[in-house]
């Protein structure tokens, strides 16, 4: 299991050491014990997206690596979240001018964002996953939505 | 969890730190701004290929959009297409999907695509077609993604008519936008060599008059796929939740050429359910009926008689008539609300027994997807279910319009691509709607009107008659029917029928009968 990893991470171009990869299983093994587990799975994985890298720069491709393996469905919402805070900030920087047009748009796009977060969360319940993490980005792209409305409409809620 | 794997194994913290915070203050911009001396950068898409600024969910959905529309991928796949086509139709995606479409500085886009895209962009943004088009498009995903196929396609028959409409890459770069492989775009390649004397570009007018054609396919193709989808009564709400993907793939189906015909028919036949919507509403508004004393909602509707007293010159008069006013005593018309009674869900039995096929397999259809939307949809008539029961022999297709997702535009799909094929049998379909309206499959369906369209009569055995009429009565059912083909009497359908409508061979009459159901079941 991790060796797969390691070898995705590697195509990647992200090398760890062997003595990083024994460390982090100590991680895997904890994930799994506070899940209730006794014994891994691919979903305590999780946690190597967080040890794995060594330079900022290998942030993205290393979670990517690491949840789509550990939680596709995860994944997936990560890089919604990605997109929601690029489209936020947008928002967030339009001036007077430019802020209902600006704000228009990114109240559209994070609905959107919204909406496939949702069906994510839907399939990873379906599929038996943890959820939580998806629950989380959804409310985080919530809570820019209601930024952007106040910036740029200065609707408050 | 842990501390330790975030640092660097060889590098000194202050350095560490110094990194964070420069790619903490780069975050944000474009990525392939923010250095990493050590280990390669992560993917990140092509930078500076497009025109129009474009961000990561605008780039998602062209991506979307491109993965399942056939004739945009098959373009852009395609050998000899130039090099710049797909960013340039990424950027005909952004003109058309952004509230704002922003140009790019110069300086941060590419040469080639810079040369060869920017003029016609510019170009194309000014034109009023496109502004036209953008009323339908922007921040609709699919509205965007067919305009920009239509003008990309278009552009393509363009510069193949005219390749000096594209400005020729400077010298450095022999292959020319009608030869160049993709492959070899890569991006930046130009950016660090000098800049050699650029060739002349295409003329302005020949310009202008490329943007107004490819405008014009953009709006056309917005223009068809509303009117499609409207013909088949879906409205943008009705396609929000389902994914672009589906979206795309919905819409050319619904568009195909074997679905037209039907299209336009059910265009045709909504218009006349909602004409006779429209007119039941109208001959429905509140009549006077009598005089009552109180105190009208509405003054003006204080009896002549009364109101003289508030125009005498008795101001005695005057204060009475407002004193009995205030008090609720004026004789006033009193109006009788015509309540609508509410009907009930709707079941039409379809025959596609193989007689059927062709012309009256489609209007039968066209009644029903009608009738759904009707059902279904946010008029008056509105806010009740709706099944279609296709049948033969038996029951070969039942698609319900209820629920959350009544107008899921699949359902529609399915209703429209029954085939006709097999003989003809009454019992079953009518056994079946009975169920369904004595509320056994879905308790939604209760008390529902049966509609039956048929072209072959066919006798019910009289076990089954007696049941079904008693069943009829017991639940206060109506049965209408539609007889395709037959004139004369009709003594089998009107033995069980509250009406039976009988169609000639050639159709005629099935606008009345269409517009008699309508009206019924309105």
């Amino acid at each position: 299991m991790q060796d797969t990893l390691r070898r995705e991470l590697e195509e990647a171009g992200v090398r760890a050491s062997d003595r990083r990869y024994v460390k982090a299983l100590a991680l895997v093994r904890a994930n799994a014990f506070l899940s209730g587990r006794g014994e891994a799975t691919e979903e305590d994985l999780a946690p190597l997206a967080h040890a794995l890298w060594q330079d900022p720069s290998q942030i993205r491709p290393v979670r990517k690596a690491v949840l789509a393996r550990a939680n596709p469905y995860l994944e997936k919402a990560r890089e919604l979240l990605d997109d929601a805070e690029e489209v936020h900030k947008e928002a967030m920087a339009s001036e007077d001018a430019n802020a209902a047009n600006a704000g228009n748009e990114a109240n559209k796009k994070l609905k959107g964002i919204s909406d496939r977060l949702l069906s994510k969360l839907a399939e990873a319940q379906d599929a038996g996953r943890d959820a939580a993490g998806i629950k989380d980005t959804l409310s985080k792209v919530e809570e820019m939505k209601k930024q952007v409305l106040k910036h740029c409409f200065g609707m408050d809620f | 969890m842990t501390d330790e794997p975030n640092l660097p194994p060889d590098g000194a913290e202050a350095n560490d730190l110094d990194r964070v915070r420069g790619f903490l203050d780069a975050a944000g911009e474009d990525e392939a701004t923010s250095s990493s001396p050590d280990g390669p950068r992560p993917p990140a898409p092509p930078p500076g290929e497009q025109n129009l600024a474009m961000d990561s969910y605008d780039r998602r959905l062209y991506e979307e959009a491109r993965a399942v529309t056939g004739r945009l991928g098959d373009m852009l796949d395609a050998e000899d297409t130039p090099a710049t086509l797909e960013s340039l139709a990424r950027d005909l995606f952004t003109a058309f999907y952004k509230v704002q479409p922003d140009l790019l500085p110069e300086d941060r886009v590419e040469e080639r695509p810079l040369r060869a895209n920017r003029p016609f962009l510019e170009t194309l943004l000014e034109d009023p077609k496109t502004y036209e088009t953008r009323a339908t498009t922007v921040l609709d995903e699919l509205y965007s993604a067919a305009a920009a196929t239509a003008a990309t396609q278009e552009y393509l028959e363009r510069i193949a008519d005219d390749p000096a409409l594209v400005s020729p890459p400077p010298p450095d770069e022999p292959d020319g936008p009608s030869a160049a492989d993709p492959a070899d775009d890569e991006p930046g390649d130009a950016e660090s060599e000098t800049r050699p004397e650029t060739p002349k570009g295409p003329s302005g007018r020949a310009l202008r008059k490329a943007a107004r054609v490819v405008a014009d396919a953009a709006l056309k193709e917005a223009e068809d796929l509303a009117d499609a989808l409207d013909s088949w009564g879906l409205e943008p709400a009705d396609l929000k939740t389902v994914p672009l993907a589906e979206r795309l793939e919905l819409a050319a189906r619904l568009r195909g050429p074997d679905l037209r015909r039907l299209a336009d028919l059910v265009g045709r036949m909504r218009n006349l359910q909602r004409a006779k919507a429209r007119e039941k509403v109208a001959a429905k508004r509140d009549e006077v009926h009598s005089v009552a004393s109180g105190r009208p909602d509405d003054p003006a509707r204080v009896l002549p008689s009364e109101l003289s007293a508030l125009a005498s010159k008795s101001r005695v008069r005057r204060l009475d008539f407002l004193r009995r006013f205030v008090e609720g005593r004026v004789l006033h018309y009193e109006l009788r609300r015509d309540e609508r009674k509410a009907r009930g869900p709707i079941i039409a039995l379809i025959d596609a027994s193989s007689s059927m096929s062709g012309a009256r397999m489609e209007w039968a259809a066209a009644v029903g997807l009608a009738l759904a939307d009707m059902a279904t949809g946010r008029g008056p008539s509105g806010g009740r279910s709706c099944a279609l029961l296709f049948f033969n022999t038996r029951i070969v297709r039942e698609v319900f319009f209820d629920g959350p997702d009544a107008r899921d535009p699949k359902k529609l799909l399915q209703a429209a691509t029954v085939g006709a094929s097999g003989g003809t049998e009454y019992a079953a379909p009518i056994a079946r709607g009975v169920e369904i309206a004595g509320g056994a499959v879905r308790v939604s369906f209760s008390g529902a009107d049966l509609v039956l369209v048929t072209d072959g009569e066919c006798a019910l055995p009289d076990g089954f008659l007696t049941t079904f009429l008693a069943e009829k009565e017991r639940l206060s059912l109506s049965l209408h029917s539609v007889l395709i083909g037959r004139s004369g009497p009709l003594p089998e359908l009107a033995r069980y029928s509250d009406e039976v409508h009988a169609l000639g061979t050639a159709m005629q009459g099935a606008r009345d009968a269409a517009s008699a159901i309508f009206e019924r079941l309105a």
